[in-house]
């Protein structure tokens, strides 16, 4: 069940754009419409869809927060349902594209709250997807890498 | 020879996937276990949410374990690749052991608070831009199409129940050199589909937070912050505009952290909320024994066939 159905209207503007780099964060935060497989690109592939489909973002690097209100590059980019809503408490599915880092995801913002882990992909663990995720399961707040 | 050898791999897998799927249970999930909130009187007074184990992480697999599975997967998939002319990097296993209890009421630990605030400590969070084992990985590098396909059995990566066909002339196993690794090294695709462990520890940690003695600890906390200065409802909700985790550290976040642990410390913040969630994994895993048990001997097994895979058995 989604969580956040809300379509930001700034979201919605910067639709048109293929990559996304969120003000304010290190330069190498950036939102993707598409997912690539990479060594040490630290990149979460973040679906709306619970089987790894629907809209989906490539989201790299740390993220201490994806919001879930106000205005934010933190939406699904690509087309499909889903395609503008908050990446925040609304990810069906989720997959490691680093052959090499190690991903976590926290239930809470600042990287609170349990986590979870995923391996390099593609080796055991390194994606999950609706209830595999647990109570992860649209309750993504914050990101982190270990390579 | 090779082919034979396949089919022989081939029926291995699948006598494996028998014995080591969980498979539908019939108790309920986690996600719907009944939980009683008891009052909880044996609790622990502590300092810090290190050293700390809730019960459901004994039926993790071990970081070492992990590692080890891991490793033996990069392996076979390098030996696969080969098969058709590819060349795979192989990355080693590095998954942390990582202690839940660490972040899991925010900030739980001084000397963290007192040198990082709220930033990640670094065994949890190391830049491919520095501080590598072996510095100079390449970077966002993008596989060719034939290397997809070969890998993942898909030209774009994307997972597909399409058959992948051939490359060089050669069929491509289903899912492509990575899947088959996986179902080498752990006999399935997935050991625990369901994330069963990492599920009981959300839904108790989910339910504790609104026991009372949780709620009135929090409230506690709250206030000892509030006397301190700083105006936060809970430790999970510990923002400020004065400082950013996407920027360094700075002197007001390690100062709002440092007040943070000294207010779980004074109320005992951790051991109460520790003691209640554990209280609640303990009503929750005896439902649950049983797949916990084949899940945990499933990672056990993989770790030893990845450790003949390896040649460090």
């Amino acid at each position: 069940v989604k969580k956040s159905r809300i379509l930001s209207s700034a979201a919605a503007i910067l639709l048109g754009t293929a990559i996304i780099v969120i003000p304010g964060s290190p330069a190498s935060a950036a939102v993707t419409s598409t997912c690539t497989l990479g060594h040490s690109n630290m990149q979460n592939c973040i679906f709306w869809g619970q089987a790894y489909n629907n809209s989906k973002s490539g989201v790299t690097g740390h993220v201490s927060n994806f919001p879930v209100t106000g205005t934010t590059g933190y939406v699904y980019k690509s087309a499909g349902t889903g395609q503008g809503e908050y990446l925040g408490n609304n990810n069906g599915s989720n997959r490691n594209m680093d052959q090499h880092c190690n991903m976590a995801l926290y239930y809470d913002p600042n990287y609170g709250g349990p986590s979870l882990g995923f391996a390099p992909n593609p080796s055991p663990g390194y994606q999950k997807a609706g209830s595999g995720l647990g109570q992860l399961l649209n309750n993504m707040r914050s990101q982190s890498w270990l390579c | 020879v090779a082919e034979g050898r396949h089919r022989a791999l081939g029926t291995a897998i699948a006598m494996l996937i028998i014995v080591t799927s969980v498979g539908a249970c019939a108790v309920p999930p986690p996600t719907s276990s009944p939980i009683t909130p008891h009052s909880v009187t044996a609790i622990p007074h502590v300092d810090s949410g290190t050293g700390l184990k809730l019960p459901s992480e004994a039926f993790n697999p071990t970081a070492t374990e992990r590692n080890l599975v891991i490793d033996a997967s990069q392996k076979r998939i390098a030996v696969c690749m080969s098969e058709y002319g590819l060349t795979w990097k192989a990355a080693p296993g590095r998954m942390p052991q990582i202690n839940q209890l660490d972040r899991l009421y925010g900030v739980s630990d001084l000397d963290v608070a007192r040198s990082r605030g709220y930033h990640l400590p670094p065994e949890y969070r190391v830049s491919p831009l520095g501080d590598h084992r072996q510095p100079g990985p390449v970077l966002d590098r993008t596989m060719s199409p034939a290397e997809l396909l070969v890998l993942t059995g898909s030209p774009t990566g994307e997972e597909t129940t399409a058959s992948p066909g051939t490359f060089n002339g050669k069929q491509l196993p289903f899912g492509g050199c990575g899947a088959r690794a996986r179902l080498e090294v752990t006999g399935v695709d997935q050991i625990d589909p369901t994330f069963l462990a990492d599920s009981i520890t959300v839904k108790a940690w989910q339910e504790s937070k609104t026991h009372p003695q949780v709620v009135a600890v929090i409230a506690e906390w709250s206030r000892c912050m509030k006397t301190a200065g700083y105006d936060f409802p809970t430790p999970l909700e510990v923002e400020s505009p004065a400082w950013s985790l996407h920027g360094p550290v700075t002197e007001a976040e390690i100062a709002t952290a440092v007040a943070d642990v000294r207010c779980k410390q004074q109320t005992n913040l951790i051991g109460i909320w520790f003691a209640v969630e554990s209280d609640y994994e303990n009503q929750i895993i005896p439902q649950h024994l049983d797949d916990l048990q084949r899940i945990k001997a499933a990672w056990t097994d993989a770790a030893r066939r990845a450790a003949q895979i390896l040649g460090t058995a």
